[in-house]
């Protein structure tokens, strides 16, 4: 402990800070996953489906779908953290605090996390899904039996490409009062010149961001059977 | 003989708009086809077969024309009424469209979702079907592991899990080399046999129609130009196009521009004449070559010969120079023509004039 204490002379002291980010940083995540990843996973399977040439073809539910996504990509996270804050207050009764980050969050990931499952899934071959209409299949089975079946290592890739960046977002999450390792990292090693603070912060978000890569890599190859 | 029809195709009309361009793929097409026939449907590509094929399941709308199959309006049905009908018409593709993900035997599962089978019974077809194609020991494997036979056998397998009474070939041998496509065309042709499939077999290969095929319809053009049964296309095909394809198959054009290339050398004059002889059925039971010579001392040398059998009909075509007298010639022609034999005198164009 000695050493640690040497090189971390003011982390060592804020055990239960850290603690207590890291949790904030899991928790933001976790959560803005669960509820970005079902409306992202939504809004991809939307696009693919309507698109020109796709099975349930529909030009207009087809162009808004595409042009929200696009808007929101559009606008910077920091900047959608404040444009937000209405919104925020009707859904989770205060703008500021962890749980009130999520919402920002969940709108700052969901269109990239859309986007990311429209792409993972184009890569099914059309050939498939035609295969599948001819078998009798219909939009629904072919959704979730071909499409999210013939496309998982794909999925899993862009989840895990996903996840980091959420990790990046909830960083930002400090500006509103969201807590989490990137609020500790400047809010106190920054602001107070105690580098090793930031130093250790982003250190932990390093192990999680390699932690995710490692799992989800290792998944993706178990259910990729194309070569 | 009449069957009843189980595939009628009326007037079949396809157009696609695209960037404001008018393309008419299919253009008035009307096809019959009988319960039991292996129907086959030849052009090169872009001349709209698979397009009209596609019309038989709505994988295509047509816009205009009637499709029936199974005395079904197949474009009257409902959503869930034209899934229920595709179950009972097979597919299979030229690049196989499996499903990756999944195994062989999950591939092959994949149709009897929700047929109301029981887990058992799924798993006892399965086994049945993969069975039928032989390959009971790759059921555990993923398409990534097969060849390309292999994995079209496995489509096939897939395309009859419904039990249908149809089967639609799209190019389905086109990306496999010969022995495997002679494979595939022979497993398809013992399922016509045992299982009473009807095929309709699209294909840019006419050796792959006169191995199995009972009928054949020609396209160029979004059109059919010529059709009939395989015996009487091969042996009088009415269109170039027709002819091109049966000359692909026969190698016919070879032959003659080899023989025509050494005309100088076989010395043609009026006792000397190069004649092609082209014979359907019985009359090549007779020992024709030994007949001409024994009745008017005709010598006839072969230089090119191809027998078909198609349907168990042979079907004959010999390139030879006849030697003889003149009047001798026209009376061994004579006897020719009389047995069925189809002529035609062939005039070697001179090389240096050419």
């Amino acid at each position: 402990m000695s050493i640690f204490a040497k090189y971390f002379p003011n982390a060592v002291t804020m055990k239960s800070d850290f603690l207590q980010a890291t949790w904030e940083t899991i928790y933001m995540t976790l959560i803005t996953a669960i509820v970005a990843g079902v409306i992202g996973m939504a809004i991809g399977i939307g696009l693919i489906v309507t698109q020109p040439g796709g099975i349930l073809e529909n030009r207009v539910v087809y162009n808004i779908l595409d042009k929200v996504v696009n808007l929101f990509r559009s606008i910077p996270f920091v900047i959608l953290l404040a444009v937000i804050a209405p919104v925020t207050r009707i859904i989770v009764g205060t703008a500021i605090g962890t749980t009130a980050a999520i919402v920002p969050l969940v709108i700052g990931s969901a269109p990239f996390y859309a986007r990311q499952i429209q792409n993972a899934l184009t890569e099914v071959d059309h050939g498939i899904i035609e295969a599948a209409e001819a078998v009798g299949s219909g939009p629904i089975a072919i959704i979730f039996r071909v499409y999210l079946r013939e496309g998982l290592a794909d999925i899993i890739r862009s989840s895990v490409l996903t996840l980091i960046s959420l990790i990046d977002l909830t960083a930002m999450a400090g500006a509103i009062g969201g807590g989490g390792l990137g609020n500790l990292a400047i809010n106190v090693g920054y602001s107070r010149f105690e580098s090793d603070v930031t130093f250790l912060a982003m250190l932990i978000i390093l192990v999680l961001v390699f932690a995710i890569q490692l799992l989800g890599d290792l998944w993706a190859r178990r259910v990729d059977h194309t070569a | 003989m009449t069957k009843e029809p189980i595939i009628q195709l009326n007037h079949i009309d396809v157009t696609f708009h695209n960037k404001g361009q008018t393309v008419k793929a299919v253009q008035d097409v009307s096809l019959e086809v009988a319960r039991g026939d292996i129907y086959g449907v030849v052009g090169y590509s872009g001349a709209g077969k698979s397009t009209l094929v596609r019309v038989i399941n709505r994988l295509q709308r047509p816009t205009a024309g009637t499709v029936t199959v199974n005395g079904q309006n197949i474009l009257a049905l409902r959503s869930s009424e034209l899934r229920a009908a595709r179950k009972k018409i097979g597919m299979i593709f030229q690049h196989f469209n499996l499903m990756n993900a999944r195994t062989i035997a999950d591939n092959v599962d994949y149709p009897l979702k929700g047929s109301g089978l029981s887990r058992k019974e799924r798993h006892d077809k399965v086994a049945r079907l993969l069975d039928l194609v032989g390959l009971s020991e790759k059921a555990q494997d993923y398409p990534a592991q097969l060849s390309g036979g292999q994995k079209q056998r496995v489509a096939i397998a897939r395309a009859l899990a419904n039990d249908p009474e149809i089967l639609i070939s799209d190019e389905a041998t086109s990306a496999l080399d010969p022995k495997t496509t002679s494979a595939i065309l022979e497993l398809l042709k013992r399922l016509n046999k045992e299982l009473g499939l009807t095929v309709v077999l699209i294909t840019h290969e006419m050796d792959a129609v006169k191995e199995i095929c009972n009928k054949v319809a020609v396209m160029e053009d979004g059109a059919i130009i010529e059709r009939g049964d395989l015996v009487s296309i091969f042996s009088n095909p009415q269109k170039p196009l027709t002819r091109d394809f049966i000359n692909t198959a026969t190698q016919i054009d070879q032959a003659l521009e080899k023989i025509y290339k050494q005309a100088k050398g076989l010395g043609l004059d009026d006792h000397h004449q190069l004649v092609q002889l082209k014979y359907v059925g019985a009359s090549t039971d007779a020992p024709l070559i030994t007949e001409l010579f024994k009745r008017y001392q005709v010598v006839s040398n072969i230089l090119y010969g191809n027998v078909e059998i198609l349907q168990d009909t042979p079907l004959g075509n010999l390139v030879v120079v006849m030697a003889g007298e003149p009047d001798q010639l026209e009376q061994a022609w004579q006897y020719c023509r009389d047995a069925g034999i189809q002529l035609t005198f062939l005039k070697p164009k001179d090389p240096e004039v050419a």
